[in-house]
């Protein structure tokens, strides 16, 4: 993207990113495993893309992928509306993510979320955590010497050496 | 086939079997078995109910995790369940835990070309614990504890032609003693302290084999490891089991049913004092068994 | 031209057909004899009907499933009723075979009519009737025959709420709300999303909305889905299954779609 970019003398756009992703994943003829959702904005304006393992892609102005993906589309399916704000659709996105965290066995435990403009992209890392570890009951810390060993070996890693100058004056540089 | 013959008539083999997740172990104390369960039941990556029981209570003394195919595993539990009825029709009593142990191996064994893909563990108490010489005076023993064997002692001394024969007793009160049973899908068992299986077997058994069997932890010097532990520290091993197992295994989660099987005689300390503990006993004057539930994580 | 669609091959791989959906049947094979090899019992599923949807709510259940029979990718019957009442407090709705599903009807009214005829003040709730399928069932897959078919059974009896599934291996579990099929995939999330802590508190008219919303994204999203659907509710009024609704749906988003990559016209 940034030889292409440079080589151009243009801001890349996202259908760029999409086809060159689309022509490598269709010359791996899909042992590329890969599944991928692409979003951004350029000058063409906001778009989203999935892109499929052997190279297939789709434009649409909602899209899911993964094991998760019946769960949040189900989501979007009945909670998108277009021109929505950002808070409308943070929060329309994590409630996609939170379906397949709750009912598909393939999906984690935390929401992360991306929002991209046409000035800046903002990650947000774990910016839901609905699955907090519980605390245990016991606490499982090992007594000193809990291990059985055959045999012990104590070396010294300290090097004593004494450093005699040759000639006076003629330290080597060591700053 | 692309040219439309069907040169080999062709069929789409039914499979018969399914695994629905989840996992379940037991522990056999000194006096008490803890037996658990996870109560989510799964197939593929979706979860099919939050709440699903894989631990059956049989008899006042016998407890049975069934984990694996949950088709097979509800029919077996119902025929073992039958089967102990009949028992109980006939001796009126309860069926011993070691006979239903070999019940549910002959149960097993008998479906060895089309199994019950299950694997059971089975908990309860076990009629041979320690007996209790306690004896000094006549009145307490009579009337004679159920559990209770008269040992009785000849003693003879010869005096010249004449042997002179004494009889004193003692009374030997048995406690039973917490037992574990575990099998494969085709009945293959043994009696053992501790036992994970299922979906997170992998993770718990090692977990088990160290916390409980003390394995790879030597002991301080002039010391040994107990052999059997408390009953309060066996419930916080099982609950920190399932919750590791929740975080790192997606089939399991939920929710947690765990049974306390206690042997007659045992006070039950502390176990009152448990939030939403449920006594399912269902005779006076028997072993005694518990259920406690708590919530596990649901993603 | 060989009108017999088993004969114009399978057109996707077996991997991308796990709900079974396209029928390929034994042709009679004349170069052998067909009972050489002994009885061909294990089939697969021909005419097919998709998810059916359940939840309870506070005074009963309610179920939900669309009018479509499949034939393969073929919308083939499509106006067959897939819910159907067993005796005055349960109610039935069946996806997977349809001709497996009738046969179960079948015995089905036989054994409420065996029930009715022994005049013993006693009648079949829901427990009972899943139950029996739940034996019919798992007795057929343990025969290698089984009924290709993923069942709902939900009802009311003596003011108790009863809601459960079973399917082809037997598999029985309960919960607040059950889907099948796609279903299961699709609506289930919504449907937990409604209905999970508020079970006791969800009035009739909250529960057909949820359901005809949760209808209304499969029919977005199931292929072999429809736009016409039929919901059953049991209460202490008893059973009732209600005329075909249509779904309203809504495609105007699709205008401004352009192709899938740098298509702008």
């Amino acid at each position: 993207m940034e030889m292409h970019a440079l080589s151009t003398g243009r801001k890349p756009r996202v259908v760029t990113a999409m086809t060159m992703l689309k022509q490598m994943l269709f010359q791996y003829q899909g042992h590329i495993g890969a599944a991928l959702v692409l979003g951004g904005v350029d000058a063409t304006g906001p778009q989203l893309f999935t892109i499929h393992p052997h190279g297939s892609t789709d434009k649409l102005p909602y899209v899911t992928m993964g094991s998760g993906s019946l769960a949040a589309m189900a989501v979007f399916e009945s909670g998108w509306q277009p021109n929505m704000t950002r808070e409308q659709a943070l929060e329309l996105v994590t409630a996609a993510i939170s379906a397949g965290i709750f009912n598909d066995l393939g999906s984690g435990s935390n929401v992360d979320a991306c929002v991209i403009t046409a000035t800046q992209t903002e990650m947000l890392r774990n910016f839901v955590k609905p699955n907090e570890r519980v605390q245990k009951e016991r606490s499982y810390g090992f007594r000193r010497g809990t291990t059985a060993y055959k045999k012990e070996e104590i070396r010294s890693l300290i090097i004593s050496e004494d450093v005699r100058p040759v000639r006076e004056g003629e330290e080597m540089d060591t700053t | 086939m692309p040219d439309g013959s069907f040169a080999h008539p062709q069929q789409r083999h039914f499979n018969p079997y399914t695994e629905n997740g989840g996992t379940i172990l037991a522990i056999a104390g000194a006096d008490f078995s803890v037996i658990a369960g996870d109560t989510r039941q799964s197939e593929g990556y979706s979860i099919q109910t939050r709440y699903a029981p894989k631990v059956f209570r049989l008899t006042d003394r016998a407890v049975l995790a069934v984990n694996g195919f949950a088709a097979d595993g509800n029919m077996f539990v119902k025929k073992v369940k039958q089967r102990l009825e009949w028992y109980r029709h006939a001796h009126a009593k309860d069926m011993p835990l070691r006979a239903i142990a070999r019940l549910i191996q002959t149960m097993l064994y008998a479906q060895r070309f089309f199994p019950y893909y299950v694997y059971n563990i089975l908990g309860g108490i076990e009629e041979d614990g320690k007996y209790h010489t306690s004896l000094p005076s006549y009145s307490t023993a009579f009337p004679p504890h159920p559990l209770s064997r008269v040992h009785w002692i000849k003693r003879e001394w010869k005096c010249g032609p004449k042997v002179l024969v004494a009889n004193t007793f003692r009374l030997l009160v048995q406690l039973g003693s917490g037992a574990v049973y575990s099998f494969d899908p085709v009945g293959s068992y043994e009696r053992e302290a501790c036992r994970a299986a299922g979906a997170a077997q992998s993770l718990v058994q090692p977990f088990l084999d160290n916390q409980i069997y003390f394995k790879n932890q030597t002991a301080p010097a002039g010391q040994s490891h107990p052999t059997h532990l408390p009953l309060q520290d066996v419930l916080s091993i099982v609950i920190d089991s399932f919750t590791s197992a929740t975080e790192r295994h997606i089939e399991v989660g939920d929710g947690l049913e765990m049974y306390v099987v206690l042997a007659k005689g045992r006070s039950p300390q502390g176990l009152e004092s448990i939030a939403g503990i449920q006594e399912v006993t269902t005779k006076s004057d028997s072993d005694r068994v518990f259920v406690i539930r708590r919530e596990l994580k649901k993603d | 031209m060989d009108h017999f669609p088993t004969s114009w091959g399978r057109p996707r791989n077996e991997a991308y057909d796990a709900f079974n959906t396209y029928p390929l049947h034994q042709r009679p094979n004349h170069s052998k004899d067909v009972f050489a090899d002994g009885v061909q019992r294990t089939q697969q599923p021909i005419v097919t009907g998709t998810s059916v949807l359940a939840l309870t709510y506070k005074d009963g259940i309610m179920m939900a499933a669309d009018n479509l029979a499949s034939y393969g990718s073929l919308a083939r019957f499509k106006s067959i009723q897939r819910l159907h009442a067993v005796g005055n407090s349960t109610v039935l709705g069946a996806s997977g075979d349809m001709s497996d599903y009738q046969y179960i009807q079948t015995l089905l009214d036989e054994l409420v009519i065996d029930e009715f005829t022994a005049n013993d003040k006693h009648d079949l709730g829901p427990a009972e009737i899943h139950e029996y399928l739940s034996r019919v069932l798992y007795s057929r897959r343990s025969k290698m025959n089984p009924l290709w078919n993923s069942l709902l059974v939900g009802g009311k009896k003596n003011g108790k709420r009863f809601l459960a599934y079973v399917d082809l291996l037997g598999t029985t579990y309960s919960a607040s709300t059950i889907a099948t099929g796609y279903g299961a995939h699709i609506a289930i999330p919504l449907l937990r999303k409604a209905i999970e802590g508020r079970e006791n508190t969800l009035t009739e008219a909250e529960a057909r909305s949820i359901l005809t919303e949760a209808m209304r994204v499969l029919f977005y999203r199931d292929a072999r889905s429809l736009d016409k659907f039929q919901i059953a509710t049991v209460n202490d009024e008893g059973v009732s299954i209600s005329e075909t609704i249509t779904l309203e749906t809504a495609w105007g988003f699709a205008e401004g779609i352009r192709g899938y990559g740098a298509q702008t016209q």
